[in-house]
């Protein structure tokens, strides 16, 4: 028997069959599948190379959860360094990117991973110099404000 | 292109939440966006447990002035000071805070060589929402007259001083569901005849009685145990007393 598919559309127009079972490791999607049976999705705010990104993850958790049987805690454990690898290998804005996918679809595994990355991106920086640095943020504080902070928050800064 | 300053807060948190607290202050100076969100973490975790004299002083000074101002519920409060420059009037005053602040999991390790001061505020022992309470190291457990921990599943006392017979039992008795026990009792310690444990609700229980400990004996009443763990290295003769546990489903000792 066929398994029964889905087609998904990027911002830029680009469609993508995947697997309802795969898709629907998104409860949005989940919830929109049953809504809107046989329908192309349009998600427009996401891009392609995200949205290719976001199937990937959710095709290789698909395949895991179905596993299952005995070999289920090893495999769980694959799965993880298979996560840790997938967030590595991606840069800092797309980073952002997927995991603001994850939000939007609602996969919370997903989500977590993302952010876990940010997390520990964040806790490796030496100082509040490299984290504005590594993620680009803009200082707005005069430095009036930034002594005071620095006065008031003696212990971490 | 910032793209980090741009996600909701509630996102921000997550992230956050998986920084050690104090790396989650240090955000409060990279810019405007940042400033007070981490004065609405859930969760707190202060003090390192090598931390040197200056650091414990700058800690116990950040303290003083910030968790009054938390502005989220303080879900959960843990301390580790080790330094006699943490008073007793600085952590009664931050408990108090906390409590104040729907506290659901305090732990606190307090080790500045010396047990006598009572470092718990009595509110502390009327905490409605508290569910989690881990006392550890040298702290006085003197448990006032009144006492209700209705939300109370999990207690830890690892090497507190009792301030008499009574306190424990006193604490038990006032936890009407409390579920997982663990006790470990001070090395040396031969202030403590009796300790007494009756908890109808309890499933889990953990004792754990070192090599110096004197004492005459153990009390135990808990119907419903299901697992129980009996470390006894202790070198003194003593008796026990235990009453049936027709629930057990594992014991373990040694």
């Amino acid at each position: 028997m066929s398994k029964k598919m889905i087609v998904l559309k990027s911002s830029e127009g680009v469609s993508f069959v995947v697997e309802e079972a795969v898709a629907r490791q998104s409860k949005i999607i989940s919830f929109l599948v049953e809504e809107f049976p046989d329908r192309e999705l349009p998600l427009t705010n996401m891009t392609s190379e995200i949205l290719r990104k976001t199937i990937e993850y959710c095709k290789k958790h698909v395949v895991e959860d179905d596993g299952g049987g005995d070999s289920s805690s090893s495999s769980s454990g694959d799965l993880k360094e298979w996560d840790v690898k997938f967030v590595a290998e991606i840069d800092q804005p797309r980073l952002m990117d997927l995991l603001m996918a994850a939000n939007y679809l609602d996969i919370p595994s997903l989500l977590d991973v993302t952010c876990q990355k940010v997390a520990d991106t964040i806790a490796a920086c030496n100082d509040e110099k490299e984290i504005r640095a590594t993620f680009n943020i803009e200082n707005d504080f005069t430095e009036e404000e930034v002594e005071a902070i620095r006065m008031e928050n003696q212990y971490p800064i | 292109m910032d793209r980090i300053s741009e996600l909701p807060d509630e996102l921000l948190l997550k992230i956050l939440l998986l920084v050690p607290t104090k790396a989650a202050v240090s955000t409060s100076i990279l810019s405007k966006r940042w400033k007070y969100l981490w004065m609405w973490l859930p969760k707190l975790d202060y003090g390192p447990s090598n931390c040197s004299e200056s650091e414990c002083e700058k800690l116990r000074c950040f303290l003083e002035r910030n968790l009054p101002l938390h502005r989220a519920p303080i879900e959960s409060l843990r301390l580790k000071l080790i330094s006699p420059r943490f008073k007793r009037e600085n952590i009664s005053m931050w408990v108090l805070t906390a409590v104040s602040h729907c506290l659901r999991e305090l732990e606190i390790v307090y080790d500045t060589c010396s047990a006598d001061q009572n470092i718990l505020p009595s509110n502390l022992f009327t905490c409605k929402s508290l569910v989690i309470l881990k006392l550890v190291d040298e702290i006085l457990l003197d448990v006032p007259r009144t006492v209700s921990l209705p939300s109370l599943k999990t207690l830890k006392l690892q090497r507190v001083k009792y301030f008499d017979d009574q306190a424990l039992q006193r604490l038990l008795s006032n936890c009407p569901i409390l579920e997982d026990l663990v006790l470990e009792s001070r090395d040396y310690d031969d202030t403590t005849q009796k300790l007494t444990v009756v908890v109808p609700s309890l499933q889990s229980l953990s004792l754990y009685m070192p090599y110096g400990l004197d004492i005459d004996g153990f009390v135990i009443d808990t119907p419903c145990l299901k697992y129980f763990k009996l470390m006894d290295h202790c070198r003194y003769d003593h008796y026990f007393l235990i009453e049936k546990m027709p629930y057990l489903m594992e014991a373990s000792r040694c």
